[in-house]
């Protein structure tokens, strides 16, 4: 085990979350590698492949959102000298910034604001550069609160609104 | 790297909020360098400069509130024989009186903290230059509005 190691991918990690929450995309896509795999519940259906794909999906769903990730209490494994893989316990908070009323009830009211718990599952990889980045990450929710606060001026039911986990 | 080092900082900044959130101000003063700045432009416009300063000013602030602070995913880089700096995700929660006095207000905070360090001739680590960055912040207030006149004017009416 070498410490420096998992010191990096720590760090890694932590830049991940840091590029997310203010917004910094190119330096952002930079951790993942070329052909990195992104599955997380935010994104419908297949994961994403490739760091082109992953930049552009996540800057387009979070750039309207205030998000707050916080990772805690890593596992991380190397696999040999160029491989490892990780676990990380996670929170996060994603807050709509677009709270708009508008004529039409469907869309109107506020939110959606979304606070959450679970894992990232991960595997890394040291390029030629030597250094560590995210080859897959995977996300796991433990449990997800969502608030929605929905103008209902008919005063029929609400639809269920449980379709938005993001 | 040096892991020793880096470990070192994380343990200071451990010290730093458990010192602050149970209010032992002498050893909380002690994470400080003597001339430190601590800069928290959401709160107040102007740095706090010099531990003096700082441990006067934040524990007249924090005196009569509960805290609560946490600090994630450090990013720590050694810049030379005896500097260092670093970034810190953080949360913190503060329970206390509003503003005014009439009432309870809770603030909820996450941001980062920008960080330069330096390690004293006592081989100590300590904190140079703090800069708070807030993401969000969510503040709730419970305000006492009890004003009694207009209910006995309408008695009187």
């Amino acid at each position: 085990m070498s410490l420096e190691d998992l010191e990096a991918i720590r760090q890694l990690k932590a830049r991940y979350f840091r590029f997310v929450d203010t917004k910094q995309w190119d330096r952002w896509g930079e951790l993942f590698t070329e052909d990195a795999v992104l599955d997380v519940p935010l994104v419908r259906g297949e994961p994403l492949r490739g760091r082109p794909a992953i930049t552009d999906r996540v800057r387009q769903g979070l750039t309207p959102m205030i998000t707050v990730h916080h990772g805690h209490m890593p596992e991380i494994e190397l696999a040999g000298s160029d491989r490892a893989r990780g676990l990380w316990p996670m929170y996060d908070r994603l807050l709509t910034t677009t709270n708009e009323l508008t004529a039409d009830p469907a869309v109107s009211g506020f939110g959606p604001r979304y606070e959450g718990f679970g894992h990232y599952v991960e595997e890394y990889a040291r390029g030629e550069d030597g250094r560590w980045r995210i080859a897959r990450c995977e996300l796991r929710r433990l449990h997800l609160e969502t608030e929605r606060h929905r103008r209902d001026v008919d005063g029929s039911l609400p639809e269920t609104v449980t379709q938005e986990v993001g | 790297m040096n892991i020793e080092e880096i470990e070192a900082i994380k343990q200071l900044k451990a010290r730093y909020f458990r010192y602050l959130d149970t209010k032992q101000w002498d050893r909380w003063g002690d994470v400080f360098t003597q001339d430190a700045v601590l800069d928290h432009p959401a709160n107040r416009s102007e740095p706090l400069r010099g531990r003096g300063q700082i441990v006067e000013t934040v524990s007249a602030g924090l005196a009569n509130r509960v805290t609560i602070h946490h600090g994630h995913m450090p990013e720590i880089e050694i810049t030379g024989e005896g500097t260092a700096k670093g970034i810190w995700a953080m949360y913190d929660l503060l329970l206390g009186p509003t503003p005014d006095g009439h009432g309870e207000a809770r603030y909820e905070g996450y941001g980062h903290y920008l960080e330069r360090y330096e390690k004293g001739a006592d081989g100590k680590w300590r904190i140079a230059h703090l800069h708070l960055r807030r993401l969000h912040l969510e503040i709730e207030q419970h305000k006492r509005d009890l004003d009694l006149s207009a209910f006995e004017q309408w008695e009187r009416a």
